[in-house]
């Protein structure tokens, strides 16, 4: 549980994505190869106004309790995995993700700019990830990155 | 992330991604992963902290999967290692019970045969050179021995028993439970250790599957430090695994060229003997084969349909499409052989290509030799060619309905459902072959005695013959009506389709039965 009270914006990114959960279930989805077949994807390939928008499912079973897991999650140094990845905690629910991830030349390696907010029930935990609605800090510019969006993401 | 219970946590994750320029599909294919495999390393981490007693089915399942999961440039020996060391469980196992367990695995997921001459000649196995272990790894492992007390080359010799079963089983399950009946100090393991069997079957069924060479790309590609020189290093890698897997297949690219081969075989001996049949003005038995096609290939569709009853009209399609084309064999040897899962289907994939085959037997293969039969012995001119031609398409029926018997018996499925008939082949390698090779005799033999004299009987009365086969199936659909063991059998169909498919089905297996000695219930 958190002692901050959440934001108007902090609750619509939650609720909004909680709706885009809803409606993947209930629309039609393809089956998607997954890294592992330990988890079963599907996705959704939609045209946006410019660029192709893909939606992604993907759920596994991780055999611990669920404070466990949360746990594990909040100690996991992942920084390896990107190139770069700056982390500033802004409350007890929320911190806001700088990080950029290398794809195969001849593409454009992609960064991020993230608000994620963290939402602890009883028996449910949510991450939810939203273009930063926090303003940037100056940082250095990469020419050679293109910003991308995890428009919304959900645990 | 929902609690499920307090050992186990649902992680669902939903991610809406606009990517900030364009990309082809396939790359994002590719790359999509990169933000999946986050709650599977979770997964991972927790599963190798499980206790061995607190394992489940589950547990063994995903700790298989785990096992065959390839990273780039890793060797199998050094994939092992990593797993060992981190897994609790199996360092439990190897602590208290099985001290050669690391030394099976890692011959079972080698899945060679046979292990490959270093330069200087000398071979790389772990085959023991003094004169005791060498007299130990040329016996059987007796069934006296308990794990405890397995050697090195014994544990070996277990773990590479398994490629040889894989190659000469269709399921496979059927060759996980073929390799416990085979190595009896396995059987406590197997039944002391739920999880055990789920592990193994679950390498079985991913060193059986070739889409992993795809799974390996995509883990590669998952890497996030993969740079631009590394892509040419990446596609040497894919050629070497390419050709890892190439030798790991056999059994699958067997059953499936020999699908293709016996279904591209059939249609051009058929075409071919249509075409003697017309040129030499016999134009009425040549569309009596025609016919005898298209009967086959009308219950095969009627089969399929019922088979995919609740999915789309574009699944029917492809699949009748199949058909038509004559790759359905393929397409079944290869979803029996990788172990193809899919809830929304009538029957499993081994019943499905039964079905199929006995489809193709009784409505055109035993009709076809009947036929060929006849022309034979009504023909002035008996040629060789004809003869030979009849005993090859009786040898070709007997092994069809050999391969039925033998598919259907071996099944881990069948044995269990009907353990009263099923298990009549025994278990081990010699023993399996011997059965099959007396099983292609026996039908082949039943269906030429048969076929011949049918074939006399039609000669001297068509009405009569007729008259007795019509009467046979008569009193035989009777009987299963009679019997209320019609449509009892077919669940998940409902109306007209369920009756058709018994109508059909049972006929087929009248035919079967009658002409080759089908041992199918």
């Amino acid at each position: 549980m958190t002692s901050t009270p959440y934001t108007a914006k902090e609750n619509n990114a939650v609720n909004r994505l909680l709706e885009i959960a809803e409606a993947f279930k209930a629309s039609k989805s393809k089956k998607m190869t997954t890294a592992s077949p330990l988890a079963q994807g599907k996705k959704q390939i939609t045209k946006g106004n410019k660029h192709t928008i893909t939606t992604i499912y993907y759920t596994t079973n991780v055999p611990c309790g669920l404070h466990e897991l949360y746990a594990h999650i909040v100690a996991e140094d992942n920084s390896a995995n990107f190139i770069e990845k700056i982390e500033e905690v802004y409350n007890d629910h929320h911190s806001i993700n700088y990080y950029a991830l290398s794809f195969p030349k001849p593409v454009h390696d992609r960064e991020f700019h993230t608000s994620v907010v963290t939402k602890i029930e009883a028996e449910k935990i949510m991450f939810v990830s939203v273009p930063c609605f926090i303003e940037e800090k100056a940082r250095n510019v990469h020419p050679d990155r293109v910003r991308a969006e995890v428009r919304n993401s959900t645990f | 992330m929902t609690k499920i219970s307090d050992s186990k946590t649902r992680v669902d994750y939903y991610a809406e991604i606009e990517l900030g320029g364009y990309l082809p599909r396939w790359f994002i294919n590719h790359e999509l992963p990169k933000f999946m495999s986050t709650s599977t390393k979770w997964q991972e981490h927790f599963q190798h902290q499980r206790k061995l007693n607190q394992l489940t089915v589950e547990d063994g399942k995903n700790m298989g999967i785990m096992l065959m999961i390839k990273k780039k440039e890793e060797s199998v020996e050094k994939r092992l290692e990593a797993f060992l060391s981190k897994n609790e469980a199996l360092q439990q196992l190897k602590l208290t019970r099985f001290p050669q367990i690391d030394v099976m695995v890692l011959a079972l997921l080698q899945n060679k045969l046979f292990h490959k001459k270093a330069r200087g000649g000398n071979k790389v196995a772990v085959e023991p050179q003094n004169s005791q272990l060498a007299r130990i790894f040329r016996s059987p492992v007796s069934a006296v021995r308990t794990l405890n007390d397995l050697t090195e080359a014994e544990a070996t010799k277990i773990g590479r028993s398994f490629k040889l079963l894989l190659l000469t089983t269709t399921e496979p399950a059927a060759a996980v439970d073929a390799w416990r009946l085979d190595n009896k100090v396995l059987v406590p393991l197997f039944a002391d250790h739920a999880w055990f069997e789920p592990m193994i079957n679950a390498i079985a069924k991913q060193v059986s599957e070739p889409s992993e060479r795809a799974l390996w790309k995509t883990r590669i590609l998952a890497d996030f430090k993969l740079t631009h020189s590394d892509s040419l290093k990446m596609r040497l890698a894919s050629l070497r695994s390419a050709q890892l897997l190439q030798s790991s297949n056999l059994g699958l690219k067997w059953r499936v060229g020999l699908g293709v081969g016996l279904s591209m075989m059939d249609m051009i001996s058929d075409s071919g003997v249509i075409s003697t049949y017309q040129a030499s003005g016999n134009t009425s038995e040549a569309y009596s084969l025609i016919a005898m096609i298209g009967s086959s290939l009308a219950a095969q569709i009627l089969f399929t349909y019922a088979q995919n009853i609740k999915k789309s009209k574009w699944v029917k399609l492809r699949e009748s499409a199949f058909i038509v084309t004559l790759l359905k064999p393929a397409v079944d040897g290869y979803r029996v052989a990788t172990g193809h899962e899919d809830k929304d289907s009538t029957v499993n994939p081994l019943f499905e290509m039964v079905m199929g085959k006995m489809a193709e037997l009784a409505f055109e293969s035993i009709p076809g030799g009947l036929l060929q039969a006849y022309m034979f012995i009504n023909s002035p001119e008996k040629t060789t060619f004809l003869l030979i031609s009849i005993l090859i398409s009786t040898l070709t029926t007997g092994f069809a309905s050999a391969m039925i018997s033998y598919d259907m018996d071996v099944s881990v499925t069948t044995r269990k459902e009907v353990p009263l008939f099923y298990g009549y082949i025994k278990d081990s390698n010699t023993e399996r072959g011997i059965t099959f090779v007396l099983l292609i005799l026996l039908a082949s033999l039943h269906n030429l005695s048969r076929t011949i004299g049918t074939a006399l009987l039609l000669s001297v009365s068509k009405e009569l013959t007729f008259g007795i086969i019509l009467a046979e199936h008569v009193l035989y659909h009777l009987y299963k009506i009679v019997r209320r063991d019609y449509v009892v059998w077919l669940v998940g169909l409902e109306g007209g389709v369920k009756y058709m498919v018994a109508f059909v089905a049972h006929s087929a297996v009248k035919v079967l039965v009658d002409y080759t000695g089908e041992r199918v219930i």
